[in-house]
């Protein structure tokens, strides 16, 4: 049982005075908080700063144009460029399905670990061994070895049993990423579930099971219950890392159609081949302030979270 | 049923020593499953190219492609080069992040500060922002400061990304240790220097230590700011393992190889410390 | 309502040759209130979850109503089991947490309410149907788990010291409304308990059990009166009875003092009790004794005593009806007046004197 004493230790310090307990607490806070803010938020202003105006790399181009003060320009035109509303779906597509597959996955390998048999601790850690890996190498992997159509093992074994080769990655972009993130993901989704389901005290589950509950029905009505905070905290971390997926897509398809998300579409906008630094950081901005959205949402999943631990 | 059948069930008698068998038969299934590709990779590092291309294995297995590898033509990125950035710039943004955290942690859990809940908010908010948005200015002003191609800005970016994460996950930890015990300490007139070292760190030390290697395992692996802030000749272990696919030819063993040795180092100290990497996971984001 | 039979029942520690639980023999008759008693790692846990099917059995068999259970699944058992901690469901609100097993039998949702209703009824928690566990005090929590088995109407109640997380006040009056409840619903009850109060006050009879071994299985009374063996008679009672060691003539010598013990054990090593309501306080009598400590409870006096027995120090407690005027550091006399047992070399009881 943590100690919620810390709260009745909250300070009543003086406003204002700089020796009072209230900064006295404050300080040690103070070194990474602005480190944070300083490295994350300043760049974020010049963002915006950039979003503004029609700035280019002036090497690129035939034509060199001065850089001036164009206001929301960039902004009216983000809503019209269809390219940009694909890439946000492609990014909620990629982020959902990567998201929930792993998750469920992960669920399920938790389930198969969380009893003793021969080689229990191998066969985790074998199974945690993708989230381990480089993405780069992990997409570079499933590109080469698995995917290809010139030696890749999937199409192999197609081959074997009687039917054509499939083009993965150029077939389907979105699959294939979508692949390789569950690949890496699902372990991560795996031990948080896990931890879950080994908080379970054990006496309930057997006072389930003493009142006539059969596996599957302790699982549905008591099991799934107490995982549900497990299972959200693991879909927020792991949403706000796939979200921002880049490496697998520069990797493995280059951005093409279907599978650019939205930071490799800025990214193609700005340093990766369009050199149009005025319009990336405004869709830079725009993609901010969904993601802001979102985590005011996000904010509501996590305080029920710190709750149950105030409550604890 | 014997004992040695019965352990393991969770339920009591009656759980056919069917079904028990068939759940850890069905583990070993998966995981060699779910292991397959990394497996075939590292097998494929030690093949010929002709083989490797073919899928066959007429010429036999050796290091070959390995001692390939480590031999840097003029020009490109050698491996000792890009492993040697890749440890420096690791170690000293884990170093720093721990020393930061720390002290941040201690400010959120142990004596926290009225508003520790937004505080901790934020940080984690942090992480929201895409990298691709700040790529920009942040290469305009490495630029302007001559750190372009230095281990330099990658420390800085790398601490920037794995505060966050540090600090929670280390506030989470401090939270265990028991309240009676920091009370002890202050009545004996402690600072918070002492305190930390005397008493919280024994207790929290597992802990720490499970969020320092998962700062390491998101260091070592990052890609995007390495790729971006560095000149082709001059990165870390990422873009060493992209500089071996080459457009000339299919080089497939020959990039298993790099792939093996860029990633072997995490790997294995992931599976050293997986059981405190476990706890850390857990206890770390959810207490 | 059945019966229950442990027949050479054993249990193993998992993976030694140690048993837990070493071939017990017991049986419950229907409708009784066994209590199994024995201090910790005596394995009287482990013997009620034998019962309950939670542990396996390595050997022998155990009957519920005259069938073979051994084999059968917990759920099939058609017993309902209070845990220690209680183990309520934590989603689940009081009147579902009740209902519970019914809902897995498929009992239809009005049969349902009403069962849960009525079992509210009985302990006082009608106020309380739509509150979440979390939201209850021990005490509440305590007869919501015995609810949740009362609502079953099964063959066996099973209850692993259900009592033992509750403060010693409510505690006390919890353990007579077990017992009132007990005797109306008339089921075979196996209770588990480590405090030997609790079990001579609840049980129509009383299992004593010992690193896995039966020791005596008897009505209270007669456990208290007629120990089998050294271990029950030193475990059932408190204060605790007097133990001395002594050897065997025709009489036995306590303090230097004989005692006319009659028929004996000759020739051997052997220990003598006799419970603290048996040694009088006086200023004449064959025990010199000087006074330690005196505990006076108000309605009765526990006076703390040092002898000199063959040669050392024995400490010796008496029961006396107040007033009692004596000092710690006086010198008094004691008689031994009432029944002194005598316990052979293997700690069986031999013989009783009523002095």
């Amino acid at each position: 049982m943590t100690a919620t004493a810390a709260d009745a230790t909250l300070a009543r310090g003086k406003v204002g005075d700089p020796f009072s307990s209230a900064w006295r607490r404050r300080l040690p806070l103070l070194p990474a908080l602005l480190y944070v803010v300083a490295i994350t938020q300043l760049p974020f202003l010049v963002s915006i700063y950039y979003s503004l105006t029609n700035l280019k790399d002036k090497t690129q181009s035939l034509i060199p144009e001065p850089t001036k003060f164009v206001g929301v320009e960039n902004y009216r035109r983000i809503f019209s460029d269809p390219f940009f509303r694909q890439a946000m779906w492609t990014s909620v597509k990629m982020t959902v399905l990567s998201v929930v597959l792993s998750l469920i996955i992960g669920t399920l390998f938790a389930i198969l670990l969380d009893r003793r048999f021969f080689g229990q601790g191998f066969i985790r850690t074998l199974l945690i061994t993708p989230f381990l890996l480089m993405p780069v190498v992990a997409a570079l992997i499933w590109k080469q070895q698995m995917f290809s159509s010139l030696f890749g093992v999937l199409n192999k074994v197609l081959n074997f049993v009687g039917f054509n080769s499939v083009a993965f990655i150029s077939d389907h972009p979105l699959g294939s990423i979508v692949t390789v993130l569950v690949w890496q993901w699902t372990p991560f989704m795996m031990l948080i579930v896990l931890a879950g389901l080994q908080s379970q005290p054990s006496d309930v589950l057997e006072a389930a099971n003493v009142d006539g509950a059969n596996g599957l029905g302790i699982f549905r009505q008591l099991t799934l219950p107490h995982l549900r905070p497990y299972l959200e905290l693991g879909a927020l971390l792991g949403a706000i890392f796939i979200v921002q997926a880049f490496d697998a897509i520069d990797v493995m398809t280059g951005g093409g159609p279907g599978s650019t998300n939205i930071p490799y579409y800025v990214y193609q906008e700005s340093i990766g081949g369009g050199f149009r630094y005025g319009s990336a950081s405004a869709y830079a901005i725009v993609v901010v302030i969904f993601s802001i959205i979102i985590a005011t949402f996000a904010l509501r999943v996590l305080s029920s979270l710190f709750k149950d631990e105030e409550r604890a | 049923m014997t004992d040695e059948e019965r352990r393991g069930t969770r339920l009591g008698i009656g759980e056919r020593r069917a079904v028990v068998a068939g759940i850890g038969a069905l583990a070993w299934l998966v995981g060699l499953l779910w292991i397959f590709p990394v497996a075939w990779t590292v097998f494929t590092s030690f093949k010929t190219e002709e083989d490797a291309a073919a899928q066959t294995l007429h010429q036999g297995l050796s290091f070959g492609r390995y001692s390939d590898v480590s031999h840097s033509t003029t020009g490109t990125l050698s491996l000792q080069s890009a492993f040697t950035n890749s440890l420096v710039v690791v170690a000293v943004s884990t170093v720093i992040v721990l020393l930061l955290a720390l002290p941040a942690a201690y400010a959120l859990a142990i004596r926290p500060i009225h508003k520790w809940r937004d505080v901790l908010f934020f940080f984690i908010s942090t992480k929201f922002l895409p990298v691709v948005a700040s790529i920009f200015p942040i290469y305009v002003y490495a630029e302007k400061w001559n750190l372009i191609g230095t281990r330099t800005v990658l420390i800085i970016l790398y601490i920037a990304i794995n505060l966050p994460l540090a600090v929670w996950m280390i506030r989470s930890f401090f939270r265990e240790v028991p309240r009676e015990l920091i009370e002890a300490a202050e009545i004996d007139g402690t600072n918070l220097f002492n305190q930390l070292r005397s008493v919280i760190l024994p207790i929290a030390a597992p802990g720490i230590a499970a969020t320092a290697l998962l700062c390491v395992i998101f260091a070592w692996n990052e890609y995007f700011y390495a790729l971006q802030l560095n000149f082709a000749s001059g990165s870390t272990m990422p873009q060493w393992v992209t500089s071996n696919v080459s457009t000339r030819g299919n080089f497939l063993a020959k990039l298993s190889a790099a792939s093996t040795i860029a990633c072997l180092p995490v790997v294995l100290a992931g599976w050293a410390a997986q059981k405190r990497m476990i706890r850390g996971l857990s206890m770390g984001a959810l207490k | 309502m059945a019966s229950v039979d442990y027949v050479v029942a054993t249990r193993f520690y998992p993976g030694t040759p140690n048993p837990a639980i070493n071939k017990l023999n017991l049986s419950v008759a229907d409708g009784e209130l066994l209590v199994l008693v024995g201090p910790s790692g005596s394995g009287k846990s482990t013997a009620l979850r034998m019962l309950a099917g939670l542990e396996p059995l390595d050997d022998g068999q155990i009957l519920i109503g005259g069938e073979d259970v051994s084999n059968v699944r917990p759920r099939e058992r058609d017993i309902a089991m209070v845990f220690q901690n209680y183990a309520l469901y934590p989603n689940l609100d009081v009147a579902q947490n009740m209902g519970f097993a019914l809902k897995q039998q498929g009992v239809p949702k009005q049969e349902r309410v009403q069962r849960v209703r009525e079992v509210a009824k009985l302990l006082d928690l009608e106020p309380y149907l739509g509150r979440k566990p979390r939201n209850l005090s021990g005490g509440q929590r305590q007869r919501v788990a015995m609810g949740r088995a009362i609502v079953r109407q099964p063959q066996v109640y099973l209850m692993d010291e259900p009592l033992s997380n509750l403060d010693a006040k409510l505690r006390v009056q919890t353990r007579a409304e077990l017992v009132e409840l007990q005797k109306r619903l008339a089921v075979t009850t196996v209770y588990v308990t480590h405090d030997q109060v609790e079990a001579m006050t609840m049980g129509h009879r009383v299992a004593v059990l010992r690193d896995g071994e039966l020791q005596q299985v008897e009505a209270p009374s007669t456990l208290y009166h007629e120990p089998a063996n050294l271990f029950v008679a030193g475990f059932i009672g408190s204060p605790a009875m007097n133990i001395l060691p002594v050897s065997v003539d025709r009489s036995i010598k306590v303090a230097g003092a004989e005692i006319g013990i009659g028929e004996a054990v000759s020739g051997e090593r052997a220990t003598i009790g006799f419970r603290p309501e048996t040694v009088t306080i006086g200023d004449e009598g064959p025990i010199p004794a000087r006074i330690r400590l005196v505990e006076d409870l108000g309605s009765e006096v526990f006076v703390h005593l040092v002898i000199d027995h063959e040669g050392e120090e024995r400490r010796i407690v008496a029961k006396v009806d107040p007033p009692f005027a004596g000092q710690p550091d006086e010198n008094v006399r004691l008689t031994l007046r009432g029944k002194v047992h005598l316990f052979d070399a293997t700690e069986a009881r031999r013989t009783t004197v009523t002095l």
